[in-house]
């Protein structure tokens, strides 16, 4: 036969043979390459796996499928970052290292104690441990916290991070200390080298959960300069934790080594137990999953679970899944529907009916390990949760075609409307949402554009900046969140208070701006009665489903893997992931 | 002794004329080129079982989509809750799914395969004519004219061909914005991603025609026909467009068709790495670089099979159909 012939043969034999092999499942018995454990599923969740105290000389691997927002503890804002921080710096206040409800307690760290308040309810003072050094040897004073509170006032440099400060101290016209040198911030003052006080613009009960954020850990002054200041502070920030910087090529790899001035007796909730940490960033995510079960990464620093292929390993084999967990994390997944992109309420509504909340909770890996569909803002783990349910979305998950066809009448576009999409595309489980959102949107006639962008600068240059949103039609936002602390407060203010909006590294996305929900936040501020606070985060929360300024998908559970060779490995309750300031080696 | 010529009864008693003009008294007539050609094509069977195949992809992707259900339809009843995988073997085929459906999402794979038809195949289309326009003229102009003119486009083709072309146009889709207006037209979102993809794909492509067409022109230029046309008084334009041009239409159809696969896979290759067409929309890259990326190959090889055999036959039927015109139209270079 002639030489085209052999060539149709030779490829035609090629096809069977790929389709045959196809047929068959591809179990390749994979090997872990480490020692079998005496875990089961779900223990990580209430006890901690592994545990131990011993040292040992080996290498901790963190892989991560995308880029921190900044290793900078000023100017960060993914809870996988506070998590992580913890193992080079030491804020005033922190929480307990242990699993369950333990976790969520406030412990002091570079205080003494938690703080204390004067009468009027404005000043709070906090004592600093006199003996805690920085890397470089030098005491830490209560002058190095207010310099690393200032740093968070150069949102032009540093835009990331909670904005707390800047609402509860007043001192508006601050620029932060690389624009105004000279001048001072006036609402923090140090009376001696280990006393800090701060001077609030009015009464703030939960003011101890604020200074607990990563933003009060100390900045030497004299390390912030030159190459390293400002935005690049984050290549080589000062460490008063464990482990310090010896390397960060910025976006790709960070490497940490043993800090040899920090003090375990200074710090219970950290540990120094192995001799380097390294981060592997900006990895493909299946690639991450593949590493952790083959025994080359430890922990998948990012802590939103497995992905497809991994899930129906560990799920499927006894031996992996017993070092999995799969836990609920504390947080919501939603999409923002910005107010102003959208300004009529009943078009935003016609989002909330429309939406089929069965195939979004599939994007975030379905109902049996994904998480439950979410009905209001705060999650049920949250002081203050009260469940109500304004869109029918537990009696039609599937979504209410007819609802949403009248409130779409109702605003004016009876044959829908054009709207953006903003999600992160290096997110498997953002870019599923994101399309499952615009199949069930294009039901009823409202055509969504989808754009994709990076994690990294997702919140500081592109969804977190409303002159980009406002420009660029981006109506609905896809979003995570988790609580900053465990309360309604913690959880909604940074969302949904008008004070929050910032013009970059914004957090309230959809913008909204309700004298209502302002006035409430403020009340429950002021407010020192507990029982009186708790009545009023769920009325914000129905505030904010009956301007359908969120709409919430699930309540988010993740299936997290743990290497078995990691001890001191638990679920943390406050970070919705392992906690990472513990971890050591067999 | 030689044998007795065989002589059939009707040949036995037919008249001097019509033997001479032969018994199916037709005139022998001279067949053109493409007569030729065409005959020769006609007896070649893979070229034109693969010339069936791409009438029948292009049918597809002009009319399928109207025969299959709309490609953004979930069906989550169908994947299994816990592994979110389609239920059944084979990737859930069945009445409904021939081809299956797709995990996490249920969506229909056979809907998704003939929609992303028809993407593929614009992009290559309109690619490889874009390809072609700036190929020929250019590959004509540098083979006529030569001197410095010659080496400066041959020069800037050898510059393209050097290129880590996926590199680049990656580079390239990613810095390019998402809504435009373009002299006029509003274009956003996927039609304006299908514009630059054409654009990016024809624009790197085009060296591969060029360099073809100039050595064409170059051994063209030097035959007796153009040295009559000179001697009649055409000017380089015409020489070009009436008598170079029209003797080049062999090798340009030839390679124009073998062109269009390399760009099916350019733009196959631009889907899986992510900066093709802008999801959900399918398209045949995408869905092989979601089952490698979500992980589906681990729990539905089908839902990677079949994209994969879908780009494989479509560029093979290209690819043999091109060989069989190149071997029709020119023995010689078989």
């Amino acid at each position: 036969m002639n030489r085209r012939k052999g060539l149709v043969l030779g490829a035609l034999t090629a096809t069977a043979a790929l389709t045959l092999a196809a047929c068959g499942s591809s179990t390749s018995g994979s090997k872990t390459a480490s020692t079998t454990s005496t875990a089961s599923f779900n223990e990580g969740i209430t006890k901690v796996v592994n545990p131990s105290n011993t040292k040992t000389n080996g290498t901790l691997t963190f892989d991560m499928a995308v880029t921190p927002d900044s290793t900078d503890y000023d100017n960060t804002y993914y809870a996988f970052m506070w998590d992580f921080v913890r193992l080079y710096s030491m804020s005033l206040l922190t929480y307990k290292s242990c699993p369950g409800a333990c976790g969520e307690q406030l412990v002091p760290d570079l205080a003494t104690g938690l703080g204390t308040v004067s009468d009027n309810g404005l000043v709070w003072t906090y004592h600093i441990q006199p003996d805690v050094k920085f890397q470089n040897g030098t005491v830490v004073t209560a002058q190095d916290v207010k310099y690393g509170i200032e740093r968070t006032y150069a949102k032009n440099l540093l835009p990331n991070g909670p904005t707390y400060y800047q609402v509860l101290l007043g001192d508006t016209g601050y620029k932060g200390p690389y624009a105004d040198p000279k001048t001072p911030l006036t609402s923090v003052t140090t009376p001696n080298s280990t006393t800090i006080q701060f001077h609030l613009l009015h009464p703030f009960s939960d003011f101890n959960y604020v200074v607990a954020l990563p933003q009060s850990t100390p900045v030497l002054p004299s390390w912030d300069t030159g190459a390293h200041s400002g935005a690049n502070f984050q290549l080589d920030p000062i460490s008063t934790g464990p482990y310090e910087f010896q390397s960060y090529t910025l976006n790709k790899q960070l490497t940490l080594v043993k800090n040899p001035n920090w003090n375990p007796a200074t710090d219970p909730q950290a540990k120094q137990l192995v001799n380097k940490i390294v981060v592997n960033m900006n990895m493909n995510q299946n690639t991450v999953d593949q590493n952790q079960i083959a025994g080359y990464a430890d922990i998948d620093m990012q802590g939103l679970g497995v992905q497809t292929a991994a899930k129906a390993k560990i799920l499927t084999t006894p031996s992996l899944k017993d070092n999995a967990d799969d836990a609920i994390n504390g947080f919501l997944r939603f999409a923002y529907l910005n107010e102003k992109v959208i300004p009529n309420v009943h078009c935003r509504e016609a989002i909330e009916y429309a939406a089929d909340k069965t195939t979004l909770q599939d994007a975030y890996g379905g109902s049996v390990i994904g998480g439950e569909i979410a009905t209001t803002v705060m999650p049920p783990n949250i002081i203050g949760y009260k469940s109500f349910d304004l869109y029918n979305s537990t009696s039609m998950p599937g979504g209410d075609v007819a609802a949403a066809k009248a409130q779409l009448k109702l605003c004016g576009k009876p044959n829908g409307f054009n709207v953006g999409v903003a999600y992160r595309s290096d997110r498997p489980q953002d870019v599923a949402a994101a399309s499952a959102l615009e199949a069930a949107l294009a039901t009823v006639g409202i055509k969504t554009t989808l754009d994709g962008y990076p994690t990294g600068t997702y919140y500081s240059n592109y969804a977190g900046v409303p002159a980009y949103v406002h420009s660029h039609d981006l109506g609905i936002a896809m979003g995570g969140w988790g609580a900053d602390w465990p309360d309604g407060y913690g959880f909604l203010d940074e969302l949904s208070n008008g004070d929050t909006i910032a013009s970059a590294g914004n957090t309230n996305i959809a913008e909204i701006n309700d004298p209502t929900i302002n006035s409430l936040f403020a009340q429950a501020a002021n407010d020192n009665n507990a029982a009186s606070r708790l009545a009023i985060w769920p009325e914000i929360d129905k505030d904010i489903m009956a301007q359908a300024a969120i709409l919430p998908i699930v309540y988010q559970k993740v299936l997290l893997y743990r290497n078995p060779d990691v001890t001191n490995v638990y679920m943390d309750s406050y970070y919705g992931m392992y906690n990472y300031a513990v971890l050591g080696l067999k | 002794m030689a044998a007795p010529l065989e002589i059939s009864p009707a040949e036995a008693e037919a008249s001097p004329e019509d033997v001479v003009q032969g018994l199916s008294a037709r005139r022998i007539e001279g067949r053109s080129l493409g007569q030729i050609a065409w005959l020769r094509l006609r007896r070649d069977k893979v070229a034109m079982g693969s010339a069936v195949f791409v009438l029948f992809l292009i049918a597809v992707a002009v009319v399928g989509p109207f025969f299959v259900q709309n490609p953004d339809t979930y069906h989550a009843n169908l994947l299994n809750q816990t592994l979110l995988s389609p239920n059944g073997p084979f990737g859930g085929i069945s009445g409904a799914h021939p081809f299956g459906i797709e995990p996490d999402t249920g969506r229909d794979v056979l809907s998704m395969v003939v929609n992303g038809a028809r993407f593929s195949l614009i992009i290559a289309f309109l690619s490889t004519v874009l390809a072609v326009v700036i190929g020929v003229f250019f590959g004509i102009i540098a083979g006529y004219f030569g001197g410095w003119v010659d080496t400066l486009i041959a020069r800037t083709m050898d510059v393209f061909l050097a290129f880590p072309l996926l590199v680049f146009a990656i580079a390239l889709v990613g810095v390019l914005p998402n809504r435009t207006d373009l002299i006029g037209i509003a274009l956003s979102g996927n039609g304006l991603r299908i514009v630059t993809l054409i654009f990016i794909i024809g624009f790197f492509s085009w060296p591969y025609m060029g360099r073809i067409i100039r050595g064409q022109t170059l051994s063209l230029r030097e035959r007796e026909f153009v040295d009559a046309a000179r001697s009649l008084g055409a000017r380089g334009p015409y020489i070009l467009f009436r008598e170079l041009l029209p003797n080049l239409w062999g090798p340009i159809l030839v390679y124009a068709t073998l062109l269009i696969p390399t760009n099916i896979l350019f733009e196959a290759a631009l889907s899986y790495l992510g900066v093709g067409i802008i999801p959900p929309t399918p398209s045949w890259g995408e869905m092989l670089s979601n089952a490698v990326i979500n992980g589906y190959y681990y729990i539905d090889p089908m839902y990677m099979v079949i994209p994969g055999m879908a780009i494989f036959l479509t560029v093979m039927a290209f690819n043999l159909f091109g060989d069989g015109l190149r071997d029709a139209l020119d023995p010689r270079s078989r």
